[in-house]
Formats: structure tokens, sequence, C-alpha cells
């Protein structure tokens, strides 16, 4: 019986694997590319939140608009604030690239008829827990980092840890945790049907 | 549970085989299972066995599975 090629899964492996590599490529160039707009400490741009404080805007046409962030860009930064701006920028990219990494690990394994090795339980397990952390690292360090980088510029709200949750991460976190629970039973099936016959 | 006790069970297949004259490649193709899987079997590299695959292969080679499955004593 020949495959159709809607049932075979191999070019959807080759895509998970190379959009994967693409991710961790892309994760490491922003990685740098935010490392050079913060190092010098000169008009660092930090993303503020204004929903507490929306402001009105009239774009084009006299359309009423509300701005629920900018971006503030401050110079100088103190060690605490500048360490806490530097780790809101560079949480995302590189949980995107561990998280990518996994994944593309992941394609080329299955790609290969690998399926519940120590590899992959582990690539499954990294990027849940990466997600995990990840839902509540990067609102938490965006919003402190704000917050510190505006206290260093005389503008501070005087909050010093803003903790935060990120839902979608949070839900795709559990989901991979659930599936690397699932890895663990398949590997464990696959060690007690070894040898039968 | 259960100690591990693997390789304490011996199949007698090839003396089975032998004395009805059949290859392994006729009972793989009589029973349906692989020439690998038969031959997992054979070399008492099986750590387990489908009842089915008990079954088919006793019926086939008319036997009982205590002629076909013998334990040997501990060393």
């Amino acid at each position: 019986m020949t495959r159709r090629w809607w049932n075979d899964p191999g070019p959807d492996l080759v895509a998970l694997a190379v959009v994967g590599g693409a991710a961790v490529l892309a994760g490491g160039v922003a990685v740098v590319r935010e490392l050079v707009r913060i190092l010098p400490n000169r008009d660092v741009p930090v993303r503020v939140d204004l929903a507490g404080v929306p402001h009105e805007l009239l774009v084009a046409g006299g359309t009423a608009a509300e701005a629920t962030e900018a971006v503030v860009r401050v110079s100088g930064l103190g060690p605490a604030a500048f360490a806490l701006v530097l780790a809101a920028a560079l949480v995302p990219p590189v949980a995107t690239v561990v998280v990518s990494a996994c994944f593309a690990l992941l394609g080329g394994a299955f790609f290969r008829g690998e399926f519940f090795g120590r590899v992959n339980r582990v690539a499954v397990n990294v990027a849940a827990a990466t997600l995990l952390v990840a839902s509540v690292a990067v609102p938490s360090l965006r919003d402190t980092a704000a917050s510190s980088a505006l206290s260093s510029a005389g503008a501070g709200t005087g909050q010093a840890v803003v903790l935060g949750l990120d839902g979608l991460l949070l839900l795709a976190g559990f989901l991979l945790a659930g599936v690397g629970y699932a890895f663990q039973r398949g590997a464990r099936l696959v060690r007690d049907t070894e040898g039968l016959v | 549970m259960p100690v591990d006790d693997d390789g304490r069970v011996h199949c007698r297949l090839d003396e089975l085989l032998a004395e009805r004259g059949m290859t392994l490649a006729r009972l793989a193709e009589l029973v349906g299972v692989t020439v690998v899987n038969l031959s997992v079997l054979k070399n008492d590299r099986a750590r387990a066995i489908r009842f089915s695959t008990l079954t088919a292969i006793c019926d086939v080679l008319d036997c009982e599975v205590g002629e076909l499955l013998v334990v040997r004593p501990r060393s």
C-alpha cells in the first residue's frame, strides 16, 4: 500500500527541525541585538506599561486612540536597574533559543524514528521548564525593570518588585509538561515490551 | 514485585523443529510471526511472549506449552 503524502509525517518533521533551527538563529541574533542596544548604558529603551494611567491620543484623521505602552529612553542606569533591564531584554530571546533548540532536536529525532529516547525526554522537559519559568520571569522582569529604570531616571513608581504572569506561556509550559509525562510513560512501555515476541 | 530471573526460561524450539523436520522460516510462515522474532525466541533472547504467539506455535507444532518452554533451575 502506498503512503499518501498527507499521511507522511516526514516533511512536517523536517519543517519542525528547520523552523526550530531558524528560530534558534533568530533568537541568537536577538540576544546580540539586545546586548548592543543595552550594554553601552546610553539611551537604553525601556518599555513602560501605561495601563494604569491611560493617555489619550489623536491619530491621523482625528481618530481617538489610547496609548497603553511607551518606550522610555534612559541613560546611566545604576547597577541594579541596569542588570534588571539587561535580564528583561535577554530572557525572552534566550527562552526562545532554548525552546526552539529543543523543538529542532525533537524534529530531527522523530525524523530518524527515535521517539522515547533519553535525549527526547530531556528536550521536552527542558522546553516545558523553560516555558514555565518564562511565564513568570518575562512579565515580572519586564515590569520590574521598567519600574527600576523609571526610579533611576527620577520618575519612579516606588514599587521595587512587580510580579507578573503570562497565561499563554504558562499554559504552553503545562501542556509540554504533560507531553513530557507521556514520553516518560512511552519510554517505560518500550522498556517493558523489549524482547516481546 | 517478582525477582528478575531473566534467562532461566529456555525455549526448546530448536529441538521441536528438528523432531518435526521443519525450518524456522516455514514455522514463521505458518505462525504469522517474523523469522527475526522466532529467532529471538529460539535463541532464548526473548523476555516476554504473547499468548497469541505461544498458542499459534503450539498449534503448528502440535505440542504443549510445557514442551516448548522449560524453566531451568537456579544456578
